[in-house]
């Protein structure tokens, strides 16, 4: 689901990521990719459904809280897995105004061909952020299991 | 520069109760309690979980005290083990407060079995209970609910499971709200369809059910009371509102932390979002954590139901009694003096438990005299105890009490420090058959990564809070 580097940071209860990327929709599609790493083995996911995204939010944070909280959304109500994310953009359409539109191909979760790993129930605000970072981005995230 | 928990500066009150001081941070607009011996507390050092009784204390309209309860540990926003009360007309409301299992909360069975009827037979016991109750992720559940039909049970609660032949007409008296919140309101459209095929299972994660023998009896008349003896067999189940509460609060959180500029709220932590309660948000969200409430309810119903099913084909007879079910993740409103004065709260416990004391209408008249059974799940393999409310929890903690045993140390620290065989092959040290459907169900949850709840359950004890009546030693487990 594209590049970016990845560190998983430790908290008592539950899991925080920190993930670094050279452009916005990198560091979204490396977030999404860390996400689902804890919660399936990603290996051998099969891209055989589609689901159009399309999110808007009035900052980037809000996005990325959008973005991951329906990933989590498609996986716990649809049985959808990501395995693949195309066409995929983040456009600033004013001020106050960002816009996530993607096609994400995915598998349906299969206990026999699957290994669940961990239930997420939801990416928290808890000290969600995005920043530049030198000449990319990096964003923090914890998420409630 | 904020300060970390570990230069907060605090004053011990006595051998359980430490405050922390309004001038340890001038956004303060209470002080904060907790309740800790010094190891205990010690612990709490380490982690954020004092910055994070701080940054709640910070919140508008709060009355009292931001309060942490022995088994606290750094959550997200609020700690886990909190417990916080506005006032009703004035105050807040705060979705992180409750968080995102909605009524996330434990229910005691007492079988009419002891533990030397069922020792033969606990394997065949745990392996029909894990093939009965559907436990971990993705389309496991046995119930699958058309719309008109999940609205119901969002209505209903308890009364839902009851009146389709989950359970007892009696069982609802023995439950928390009688097992239904009256305020339930909307639910959005996109939890309606994380829970239309969640009704009647355990989840995963921390969640579990337990087959217990009670080891001591601590305080015989409220033992008589609930109900416990000595030698007995019960079970313990402890689950939420699975998806569909996460997905109230994941709605409520954005609803609230869009709206918050509007009030002119600012929070220290984005996760404590929140709204006034008389205000649309505030009502939406206080309708929509009691419909899930109601979803919680009638899942504890339903999997007490088929656990009474397996004890029926198992042991010869499904007579298993509900003691008692608590929430430990719910914003309730009740009545509590303060300042001389009874005043309307909204009281958010979040991994907390509500212990009312004896006299109480809430409770049921067999444990009037007594106080609210409280359950305090251990950590898996480890003991559980039951508890009775005490007066001190109403003078001090708006009638609250922790929830469990708290966790001591990260989930990667865990995976990382043991594997499923290890924990596998300690539980059956410690006479615990355990079935799981993940390996990290194992792994994050062993015993060794959570705090001592014996430690936990004496501060409780020792504070008035809650008075101990018995322990309960796990002989076998299921969970996802």
């Amino acid at each position: 689901m594209g590049p970016g580097s990845i560190e998983i940071l430790e908290h008592t209860a539950d899991v925080g990521f920190r993930v670094s990327a050279s452009g916005l929709e990198e560091l979204f599609r490396a977030s999404a990719r860390a996400l689902i790493a804890l919660i399936i083995e990603p290996s051998g996911l099969r891209a055989e459904r589609t689901q159009n995204i399309r999110l808007d939010a009035g900052e980037p944070e809000r996005l990325l809280f959008l973005w991951l909280n329906e990933l989590l959304f498609l996986l716990d109500a649809r049985d959808f897995i990501p395995a693949a994310i195309e066409d995929f953009r983040i456009d600033r359409m004013g001020e106050n105004s960002w816009r996530l539109e993607g096609c994400v191909r995915g598998d349906t979760l299969d206990r026999a061909r699957h290994e669940y790993k961990t239930y997420v129930k939801a990416v928290t605000f808890h000290r969600l952020r995005i920043e530049k970072s030198g000449s990319g981005y990096v964003c923090e995230f914890y998420v409630d299991v | 520069m904020k300060p970390s928990s570990h230069d907060l500066p605090v004053e011990r009150i006595d051998d359980v109760r430490v405050r922390i001081p309004m001038s340890a941070d001038p956004r303060m607009r209470v002080e904060g309690i907790v309740y800790a011996d010094s190891e205990l507390f010690g612990a709490m050092r380490r982690d954020e979980t004092l910055l994070q009784v701080v940054n709640v204390a910070t919140l508008p309209g709060l009355v009292g005290a931001s309060i942490a309860m022995p088994d606290a540990h750094q959550g997200y926003g609020f700690c886990i083990g909190g417990v916080a009360a506005s006032d009703a007309r004035s105050g807040i409301v705060s979705a992180g407060g409750v968080g995102f299992d909605i009524n996330c909360g434990v229910r005691l069975l007492a079988t009419p079995f002891a533990a030397g009827e069922v020792a033969p037979k606990i394997r065949e016991l745990i392996e029909e209970l894990f093939r009965d109750i559907p436990t971990g992720t993705g389309k496991s559940g046995k119930i699958r609910l058309q719309p008109a039909e999940l609205d119901r049970v969002l209505a209903e609660g308890i009364d839902w499971a009851v009146a389709r032949g989950y359970g007892l007409e009696t069982d609802r008296e023995f439950v928390e709200e009688k097992g239904r919140m009256s305020r339930a309101g909307q639910v959005g459209g996109r939890a309606k369809e994380r829970g239309k095929d969640q009704l009647g299972t355990l989840g995963s994660g921390n969640h579990f059910l337990e087959v217990q023998v009670v080891e001591e009896i601590f305080d015989g008349e409220c033992a008589r009371a609930f109900g416990l003896s000595e030698g007995q067999v019960v079970v313990l189940i402890h689950t939420g509102s699975r998806g569909l509460g996460h997905q109230v609060c994941t709605d409520a959180l954005l609803a609230m932390d869009g709206a918050m500029k509007r009030y002119g709220i600012a929070v220290p932590d984005r996760q404590l979002a929140c709204v006034p309660i008389d205000s649309p948000e505030g009502r939406e969200y206080l309708g929509a954590m009691g419909a899930a409430a109601n979803f919680a309810f009638a899942n504890r119903q339903c999997i007490t139901h088929w656990t009474r099913q397996v004890f029926g084909r198992v042991m010869g007879s499904d007579a298993l009694r509900v003691v008692y079910d608590v929430c430990h993740n719910m914003a309730k409103f009740e009545f509590h003096e303060h300042g001389g004065k009874e005043r309307e709260l909204l009281v958010h416990r979040k991994g907390a438990t509500r212990a009312f004391p004896r006299g109480r209408d809430e409770l049921p008249s067999s444990c009037r005299n007594a106080g609210q059974p409280v359950l305090i799940p251990g950590s898996m393999g480890t003991h559980s105890y039951v508890l009775a409310g005490k007066d001190g929890a109403m003078r001090e903690t708006f009638g609250s009490c922790c929830h469990g045993a708290g966790r001591a140390m990260s989930r990667t620290q865990a995976r990382r420090e043991t594997d499923a065989a290890l924990v596998l092959r300690d539980l059956a040290a410690r006479g615990v058959l355990a079935r799981a459907q993940t390996k990290d169900g194992l792994t994050e949850e062993n015993p060794g990564a959570y705090k001592n709840v014996s430690a936990v359950v004496e501060v409780v004890h020792r504070s008035g809070i809650a008075g101990k009546v018995a322990k309960l030693k796990p002989i076998g487990v299921i969970k996802g």
